[in-house]
């Protein structure tokens, strides 16, 4: 094998920007497996709406064409991911009441749960494909920022959009910190993960409980998809495909149902993948980041932090 | 005693059924055609390619040329039969395509069909036309190993990719790169294309560097080219994967020289590749035919018809169907569909030199229309037109 | 006859397990300040009684009023905000959680401001000093004895009007049930009103002022607790006695 060390440095950096992203759209993942024990598939799909709803908000309706700066710039980037956020929020809570509340409440076995949760994400990623929605292909995102030089790391550069998007992620990642540990509904989300019957028995309103964790997710997932719009210029109705399978994969890596867990899962990922290339080429990328799967399942089926949900 | 009867009645309402269908097609064709007097018979020619999906800006004005062409035909009204166009969305996808061929080689009317676009899908159908003795001329599959399948009813109306690679790679050589770094997708078409100019270029290319086209990210690709800092990098591939490429290498500080291929030349480029579009170039063995003579009609026809500049392979779509109806020219009404079918298929081995408006066709012993180096063009982003503009042919280019 | 202001009164009470029976119509009355014992075997329908009654798993007939109002329909958390509490069977402590946030937990319905908070855990930890000595540690790292406790000062941070308890004698020493069942007297002095399950039917028995014996989901006996420790069926049955 014939390695090239000259891109350890940047490709370090970048598996972490990615990486970040992976943890954002992983905790949706991990939180609705901490409250539920259902892999919510369908995420993928709440994750391009928050893209797409952005790309709607900011590309079709205000039409905004050129970069801008300064102050502008700030309010349209907190816009932007303001919109994604809601949008995705909207869009979990729908999916658990149309795919998901109504199997509860019939008493549905877990496989039931995983293939309703399989064909939501097509319906809805088929559904963003037609005229009337998105349509097919990539649709431009506006162009909000100019990509510039930001400063120098680990010998590469990094740009105001490399930057947007770590500083977001931190800023979210911070913020959920907080509320599941912090404020009461994090308290009753993590008292749900850890015994339903026993968070009830307290007076803890399971529905509430779980239409909020989709809701958490989702905004989170929606911040992930309008900052993938911002930073690839480019929103499609199966842009969640890749990024729902990665980010699953750092949730299952770093403990699923673990929130730290799938921060570091994801960020381990992003650098998997990319440490993968330094020695590989980038098409085994993927070969390396999904073999995570089995291995993870093999040798430490709880993941790297365990199953807890909270701190 | 009761199931016999059952299948019997089953049967004898599926028969009825049959017929009644049969004689409401007879009625329907026959009322089609009873004003004019000219034609009281139908001729379908198929067509498949991507109508829809990722894909819909490149597949899009090919039909739109194709079916420019079968309404020329009709307005001119000198075949026996009209022409019908039988349209099947593959959206490019080399597994929805085999059903879709089906579909039109079960059509009674259908007498051959112009296409598949796309090198995959037609290497994943070709079987079926061949064994349905049905004539497929493509307008626009380059990918250099489909004229050597062996399939005695395959044309294509373009040069392939070993013609294309080799002129690409001799273009790029006349821009003196120090290395070049080739990209491709490993789809058919892309991985074809590109091993074919990598190898053409010998030392200085490196590569080839695969990305997935179903990613949008292409960051670590993009890590890897900075790293080795090419003067060119050449993208074998389609527009949804070419245009953002372009962007990320941009942004990502690579400022080589972006070259792509006939895949990539589509308006929607402009758009997904943003600053990164700027001195972009592909390659394409398809003419400009404002730039022919006498293409400026079909250019003037074209835009009247559909209120927009004929796209990539529009005009290569046209001469296919154009050249077909030739062949049809001495069939009547009264010719079985199979003898109609076989016969398009013989004429179409005994093209030569037919006058189309890219260029004048011939076809070799493997359906593959005859074109020299000088049918390779290669075009530039033009942000004004919001296009590709031709820059012209290769040979001629390399010849000043 | 008793009279007719019970806080807590199961009508023909039926509870399914899918096709399952296993509470067969079940009359039950719980006086305020009152400690009712539910004695019987395992499986004989206790835990399944106690959990139809906080609507965790709803029954589906017969009536449970509460204060003289329907319970049937309302969610569980409904059932917590009411007033009745539960100390389910095995503890179900939080494991993750510190003691300090298992107690908050237990507070959870009453929003309680921070100095009422405060107020009730040091009445708790008045109660069970060892757990102010744990109060930082994880649930889970508890010992049985321990974890028993937190579930009862949990279920006291919610301020109950009717305490239920199912099992709290299981699996502790013998001189750790005798603290337990010390502290339960105790509450109930204080004003609660008390529902306990019991295998232990004679720890049971001594602790409460009547008792109802459960068998395969029917109430079999029903009577004043010392009245049932002298009878003979519940001698032989429960007390292992010949």
């Amino acid at each position: 094998m014939d390695c090239n060390t000259a891109l350890i440095g940047p490709l370090f950096l970048q598996g972490i920007i990615l990486g970040s992203l992976y943890a954002l759209i992983a905790l949706g993942y991990t939180m609705v497996y901490g409250v539920l024990k259902l892999i919510n598939f369908a995420h993928d799909s709440v994750f391009m709406v928050g893209g797409v709803a952005a790309f709607y908000v900011f590309g079709s309706a205000l039409g905004l064409t050129e970069p801008l700066t300064g102050f502008a710039l700030i309010v349209a980037l907190f816009g932007v991911l303001m919109v994604g956020a809601l949008a995705s929020a909207s869009g979990a809570t729908l999916l658990e009441r149309g795919a998901y509340r109504p199997l509860r409440r019939r008493g549905g076995a877990r496989l039931s749960f995983l293939i309703s949760a399989i064909g939501a994400s097509f319906f809805a990623t088929y559904l963003f494909q037609q005229d009337f929605l998105l349509g097919a292909g990539k649709r431009q995102f506006p162009n909000l920022m100019e990509t510039s030089g930001a400063f120098s790391a680990f010998g590469s550069p990094v740009n105001n959009k490399d930057l947007l998007i770590v500083v977001a992620v931190v800023i979210c990642l911070v913020a959920l910190d907080r509320v599941i540990n912090q404020t009461r509904i994090g308290r009753s989300i993590r008292a749900l993960s850890e015994d339903v019957v026993a968070a009830q028995l307290m007076g803890v309103n399971v529905n509430r409980v779980i239409v909020t964790t989709f809701l958490i997710g989702g905004f989170f997932g929606g911040v992930a998809g309008a900052l993938y719009g911002v930073n690839f210029a480019n929103v499609a109705w199966n842009m969640g495909f890749i990024p729902g399978v990665k980010a699953f994969t750092a949730a299952v890596l770093g403990g699923i149902g673990n929130i730290r867990g799938a921060m570091v899962g994801g960020i381990l990922l992003g650098l998997i993948e990319n440490m993968s290339v330094v020695c590989i080429g980038a098409e085994w990328a993927n070969v390396v980041a999904f073999s995570v799967l089995p291995l993870v399942l093999i040798f430490r089926p709880t993941g790297l932090l365990g199953e807890r949900i909270g701190g | 005693m009761r199931s016999p009867r059952g299948l019997t009645i089953a049967a004898t309402v599926l028969a009825l059924s049959l017929v009644a269908a049969a004689c409401g097609g007879d009625e329907e064709t026959a009322s089609d055609g009873g004003g004019g007097g000219a034609s009281d018979c139908t001729w379908a020619i198929g067509t498949i390619g991507a109508l829809s999906g990722d894909l819909a800006s490149i597949g899009g004005p090919i039909r739109d040329g194709i079916a420019y062409a079968v309404d020329q035909q009709n307005e001119q009204g000198d075949l026996a039969c009209e022409l019908s166009l039988q349209e099947e969305d593959s959206q490019g996808d080399p597994e929805q395509a085999p059903q879709l061929v089906q579909s039109l080689i079960q059509n009674e009317e259908l007498v051959a069909v112009v296409g598949p676009y796309f090198s995959g899908e037609t290497l994943a159908t070709g079987d079926i036309f061949d064994d349905a003795g049905v004539a497929f001329l493509t307008p626009s599959a380059t990918n250099e190993t489909i004229d050597d399948q062996g399939w005695d009813t395959f044309f294509r109306g373009v040069g392939d990719d070993a013609i294309q690679g080799a002129q690409a790679a001799r273009y790029i050589e006349s821009l003196e790169p120090a290395s070049v770094v080739v990209v491709h997708d490993n789809q058919d078409y892309s991985k074809g294309l590109a091993d074919t100019v990598a190898k053409e270029l010998g030392d200085i290319a490196e590569g080839p560097l695969i990305i997935n086209p179903e990613e949008t990210d292409y960051s670590s690709t993009v890590t890897q080219i900075a790293e080795i800092g090419p003067d060119l990098v050449f993208y074998g591939g389609y527009t949804p994967q070419a245009g953002p490429l372009a962007r990320q290498l941009r942004e990502g500080n690579v400022d080589a020289t972006f070259i792509s291929d006939d895949g990539s030349k589509d308006p929607t480029f402009g758009d997904l590749a943003g600053p990164g579009a700027e001195g972009a170039q592909v390659t394409c063995p398809c003419a400009d035919p404002a730039e022919i003579e006498g293409g400026q009609e079909f250019v003037d026809g074209m835009e009247q018809a559909n209120g927009e500049l004929p796209g990539t392979y529009a005009a290569e779509g046209f001469d296919s169907v154009n050249i077909i109806a030739e062949g049809l020219a001495d069939f009547t009404a009264d010719d079985s569909i199979e003898d109609v079918r076989s016969g398009v298929v013989e004429y179409l081995d005994g093209v030569d030199g037919y006058a189309g408006v890219t260029k004048d066709y011939t076809f070799d012993d493997n359906g593959q229309v005859e074109v020299g180096p000088e049918g390779i063009f290669v075009y530039e982003w033009d942000d004004a037109v919001g296009n590709f503009a031709i820059i012209g042919s290769i040979e001629a280019e390399l010849s000043q | 006859m008793p009279p007719d202001n019970a806080l807590l009164e199961l009508e023909d009470m039926r509870v399914h397990y899918g096709a399952i029976e296993a509470v067969k119509g079940i009359h039950l009355r719980v006086e305020e300040g009152e400690i009712v014992a539910l004695i019987g075997g395992n499986g004989a329908g206790k835990t399944t009684t106690l959990r139809a009654i906080s609507m965790v798993h709803p029954p589906a007939g017969g009536s449970v009023r509460f204060e003289g109002n329907e319970l049937r329909g309302v969610p569980s958390h409904g059932v917590v905000e009411r007033g009745i509490v539960q100390v389910p069977e095995g503890r179900r402590i939080f494991p993750s959680m510190s003691v300090r946030e298992n107690l908050e937990m237990g507070a959870f319905q009453r929003r309680a401001s921070r100095k009422e908070l405060h107020d009730d855990t040091r009445h708790v930890f008045e109660l069970f000093p060892v757990l102010e000595e744990r109060r930082k540690q994880a649930g889970g790292t508890l010992s049985g004895g321990e974890q028993q406790m937190l579930a009862i000062g949990r279920a006291l941070m919610a301020r109950p009007k009717v305490l239920m308890l199912d099992e709290p004698s299981m699996g502790l020493a013998p001189q750790v049930v005798e603290r337990v069942f010390g502290v339960i007297r105790n509450i109930n002095s204080e004003g609660t009103t008390v529902l306990l399950v019991e295998q232990n039917a004679h720890m049971a028995l001594q602790t409460a002022h009547r008792g109802y014996v459960i068998e395969t989901g029917e109430i079999v006996l029903e009577d004043d607790a010392k009245t049932l420790l002298g009878n003979d069926q519940v001698r032989k049955a429960y007390l292992g006695e010949e």
